[in-house]
């Protein structure tokens, strides 16, 4: 891992040093929650299969699109698999990105790792002006370049201005009062000009009295405030440099959101500012919690993730054919004539599809075997999984582990 | 190039029987009867209303110029319907007149009759010229053109101004820079508060055609809403009014205190229609009944009056203050038209407490019997075509076509529904999150989509804004591409209409008579704020944006017609009209 170059003796314009400096990310590729498990026990969440693709294919693949040059990729637990992935995949010759590791054995949370690059970076100097914070496990198709760009002007007039959050529209529900993507509901407070973040709450709303406490100085600070409570965290950053510096003077730092952010937005003394940008028609989703799971593979079955769906190629994967309804079936798949595959699925390769079998709402991976009169509806079945005649899975999430298999309910 | 559609050419024949729809066809040899410039016409000459053509009226040969392109012939469709009258000029297209013995018609737009009264919707009139002998040859006749438009303006301009559409100059482009002077007519006369005598006598036909000047130009004087008129128009369309949008409504709210004849439910009628609160015929309609409900509960004879006359000027007044803040529908033409015969019929012993209640409760009765008990026969009815595992189309929000879904889904049918929308208003989202609160099974997609979408559709349902005697039903625009779709995919179409948004007039093609919208909202797209190339071109001379409203399915695409009265096929619509006719008119 190399030193970047940054060019000649002369003196250089902020302008073609940008120019000349790479758009990197990084890549969090343990999100040190153990919400995924027992699967996770053996294998790291961003090489789950979502829709049959690996998580981190999709990062990947929105990363390069989006402009990033240069990705650093953090791995923690299982990380020799996902190096291995890595090396024998098509990122490692890509063209446009370059994606590199970075290994770490003894960190126990976001902060921690933030921590372990700010080291090497001292050492390799990796990053070079602002970047972007991601977690392995992000599904998304917003443009990064004018983002970025709009980071950086806001950074050259205001020193101060660190972070740049991205937050989408998405009403809670009022029941649960949770997101659709199963986090809890979140109430942030914005100034609506300067779109500078000014509070940021996630846990301790009442629900029973539906009420929020907010400190006053909130208001003597800032003519006017917006609360959302209709809005969601893609958990998508452009950092810069002090990012990094702060999480090493800070050591107890260990959440992103819970410790960092709810710091920073406290702490008057460095007075560091972080700022928010509402997207709009664009996707953004993180799958960190088996209700995203079912949330975000909806989602891109239904093609809000364009252009990464199963029929378009994106970062290696096999395309399957769309057919009417939202059926996406690959070419391979032999299916009995009295079966029936109804809206909303996909059929991955090699698959056989018994007699009289239902499948509606579902996802179900390469090789599977599917018995006669089964009934699938709402499940996600991953590759080479044996399924005997007569099942009825509504709601599942099924995973071949060799000669077992394990039944897990998502909802 | 010039259409041909503007040009206007009533047949005053006599109307004996005035609810009766004549379809002219019309023969050269029969003359019109002529009328006279500057007297008086009778109040009852119930010719349909402007037309482009205008001419010197001193100038006895004033027609050559005109007409006499022997490739087309007119059909003229009269309506003598008061107050709803629409008459739809529909300009023709080539056909067999022959070139000799041709007439011309040249019109002159007369002041409206005095006395505005029920009967009278008529304002135009018309002048006959000498038949011409032969054809002259362009050059000829656009000389001759010019040299009236001389003469008339040395006279002190005794006749009107040379409005667009000469038609005569039609085929010469060269007449096209007389055109956007006279049109651009941007300044908005003040209303400086019309005596109501004034507003009576001369409100205008709510059919007019806009590209008269100087009836556009009397009708701002007496207007209540300032509308500025949109500049860079389609010319194909000039005959309908379209406005700036934007600058009405403030203007509006600040004028209430200045507008003592304006009653304040009426008022704000007007105002939810200028600003599209109130959309869709029957919820428009009910509204603007229970606003005349109102209306009639103030309402106190003022002394020397009769109620009757009274009454009915002051809805003639209302009426006029709505059109102006949006075009009327059918549904509330009729429903006016219903509302004013009532009121002429209320015997003159009556005390005026008992009137009012009378009144009032045939306003209640009309809408709960004409509106809603019409919109649960139709229920009735279109349920029973819902079968099991039916895919159903519908575009748009109809109201009536919604409460059929959803009774089909509360009797537990199963069945699904696709719904089609179309920019720039996308109607159907506001029908699918109806539909989905509910729990039925839906799929959204936008009117591009369609015949990739109609392979799978088992029956479509549509909503109008109304029938027409020939079986044409005139609809959101965007109606008619579903329907022929689906008739070219042989799945049924069933429209679904009330009664009383049946009308006797007939129409063929969706421009004689329609609405021109806010021509700046098809210069973007919802939701998409970087999609902006049209943005500054919206005054561009080589550029016009036409945002239409309406259009006109013909019956050959529709297989029934589900009404309150039963399910009937397209060409028995005029027996409906007939017989709602005779119904409502009986005491």
């Amino acid at each position: 891992m190399g030193a970047q170059k940054k060019g000649g003796a002369r003196v250089s314009d902020d302008s073609e040093e940008q120019s000349r400096q790479r758009l990197q990310a990084i890549l969090l590729a343990d999100s040190f929650t153990t919400k995924f498990r027992p699967v996770t026990l053996e294998r790291p969440k961003v090489l789950l299969p979502l829709v049959n693709v690996p998580m981190i294919d999709y990062t990947l693949a929105w990363l390069e699109s989006a402009g990033i040059e240069e990705v650093f990729v953090f791995c923690c637990a299982h990380s020799t698999q996902i190096i291995d992935y890595l090396e024998t995949s098509e990122w490692r010759t890509h063209p446009n990105l370059v994606v590199r590791t970075i290994e770490s054995h003894k960190s126990i949370s976001a902060g921690d790792a933030l921590r372990y690059i700010y080291e090497q970076q001292t050492e390799t100097s990796q990053i070079q002006g602002d970047f972007v914070l991601v977690s392995g496990d992000t599904v998304s198709n917003m443009p990064l370049a004018d983002l970025i760009q709009e980071h950086r002007e806001r950074k050259k007039r205001d020193e101060k201005a660190i972070m740049t959050m991205v937050i989408k529209k998405s009403k809670p529900s009022l029941i649960t009062h949770q997101s659709r993507l199963g986090t809890d509901q979140l109430f942030i407070a914005v100034d609506p000009l300067t779109k500078q973040l000014l509070h940021y709450e996630e846990d301790k709303v009442d629900h029973a009295r539906g009420s929020v406490c907010l400190d006053k100085s909130l208001m003597e600070s800032n003519p006017s405030v917006l609360l959302y409570n209709d809005m969601q965290d893609c958990y998508i950053d452009i950092c810069s440099p002090e990012v990094l510096s702060l999480f090493e003077d800070n050591f107890d730092y260990q959440h992103l959101r819970r410790h960092f952010v709810k710091g920073v937005l406290v702490d008057d003394i460095m007075g560091y500012k972080i700022f928010t940008h509402e997207i709009g028609s664009s996707y953004a989703a993180r799958v960190d919690n088996f209700r995203s799971y079912d949330t975000v593979s909806k989602d891109i079955i239904q093609r809000w993730t364009y252009p990464y769906v199963p029929d378009i190629n994106f970062g290696g994967n096999r395309p399957v054919k769309l057919g009417r309804q939202g059926i996406y079936r690959a070419c391979d798949v032999v299916q009995s004539r009295s079966a029936d595959v109804g809206a909303s699925t996909v059929v991955g390769y090699g698959t056989k599809i018994g007699n009289g079998d239902r499948i509606l709402n579902s996802v179900i991976g390469n090789g599977c075997c599917i018995g006669s009169n089964v009934v699938i509806e709402g499940s996600y079945i991953w590759n080479n999984v044996t399924i005997e005649d007569g099942l009825w899975l509504g709601g599942t999430l099924l995973y071949l582990r060799i000669q077992r298999f394990r039944c897990f309910s998502s909802r | 190039m010039d259409p041909p559609s503007r040009f206007l050419h009533s047949v005053p024949t006599r109307f004996d029987s005035p609810d009766r729809l004549r379809f002219h066809h019309f023969s050269f040899p029969q003359l019109p009867l002529p009328r006279h410039d500057s007297s008086s016409a009778a109040a009852s000459a119930v010719s349909p209303s402007s037309f482009s053509y205008s001419t010197a009226a001193t100038s006895p040969t004033a027609s050559p110029g005109r007409v006499s392109r022997g490739s087309f012939s007119r059909f003229s469709f009269a309506s003598s319907l008061p107050g709803v009258g629409m008459d739809s000029m529909a300009a023709a297209t080539s056909s067999s007149v022959p070139a000799s013995g041709l007439t011309t018609v040249s019109v002159v737009n007369m002041p409206p009759p005095p006395g505005l009264s029920e009967k009278a919707s008529g304002v135009g009139v018309q002048k006959s010229s000498k038949p011409l002998k032969e054809k002259t040859t362009k050059a000829e006749r656009r000389a001759l053109q010019d040299a009236q438009r001389a003469a008339s303006k040395a006279e002190g301009g005794k006749a009107p101004l040379v409005s667009s559409g000469s038609v005569a100059s039609a085929n010469v482009k060269a007449a096209k820079p007389a055109k956007p002077s006279s049109q651009e007519n941007d300044v908005a006369v003040a209303a400086a508060g019309p005596s109501e005598k004034d507003r009576k006598k001369d409100a205008p036909h709510p059919r007019m055609q806009y590209d008269d000047e100087s009836r556009v130009v009397k009708a701002k004087r007496r207007a209540v809403v300032k509308q500025t008129e949109a500049k860079n128009r389609v010319e194909l369309f000039r005959h309908l009014p379209q406005y700036e949008h934007g600058t009405q409504l403030p203007d509006l709210e600040t004028k209430f205190s200045l507008l003592d004849p304006m009653y304040p439910a009426v008022y704000k009628v007007g105002l939810q229609y200028l600003s599209g609160d109130i959309s869709g015929g029957n919820a428009r309609c009910i509204a603007m009944l229970q606003a005349f409900q109102e209306v009639v509960k103030d309402y106190s004879t003022p002394p020397e009056k009769t109620l009757n006359r009274d009454l009915t000027a002051k809805i003639s007044s209302y009426v006029s203050f709505l059109i102006e803040c949006r075009p009327l529908s059918v549904s509330m033409g009729n429903a006016i038209r219903f509302v004013k015969n009532r009121i002429a019929q209320l015997p003159i012993t009556l005390f005026e407490s008992e009137a009012k209640a009378a009144l009032q409760s045939d306003i209640q009765r009309f809408i709960s019997e004409k509106i809603v008990a019409a919109d649960k026969a139709i229920v009735r009815h279109a349920v029973t075509k819902i079968r099991y595992g039916d895919v159903l189309l519908t575009y748009g929000s109809p109201s009536a076509v919604e409460m059929v879904l959803l009774q089909a889904h509360e009797l537990r049918k199963k069945f699904r529904v696709l719904v089609v929308d179309s920019l720039p208003k996308l109607e159907g989202q506001l029908l699918l999150r109806r539909l989905i609160k509910r729990g039925i099974d839906c799929t959204y997609t936008h009117i591009n989509a369609i015949s990739y979408i109609t392979h799978e559709v088992t029956k479509v349902f549509l909503g109008a804004s109304s029938v027409l005697s020939n079986g044409t039903v005139y609809s959101r625009v965007g109606t008619a591409c579903v329907a022929m779709v689906a008739s070219a995919f042989r799945v049924p179409v069933l429209v679904c209409c009330e009664a009383y948004k049946f009308h006797e007039r007939e129409q063929l093609d969706s421009i004689c008579s329609n609405e021109l919208g806010d021509p700046n909202v098809i210069s973007k797209v919802h939701g998409r704020g970087d999609i902006n190339y049209l943005d500054g071109l919206t005054n561009n001379a080589n550029l016009q944006f036409l945002n239409l409203m309406y259009d006109a399915t013909p019956s050959d695409y529709i297989s029934m017609i589900i009404t309150d009265y039963g399910m009937v096929p397209p060409t028995s619509v005029p027996v409906i009209v007939r017989e709602y006719q005779k119904e409502h008119l009986l005491v």
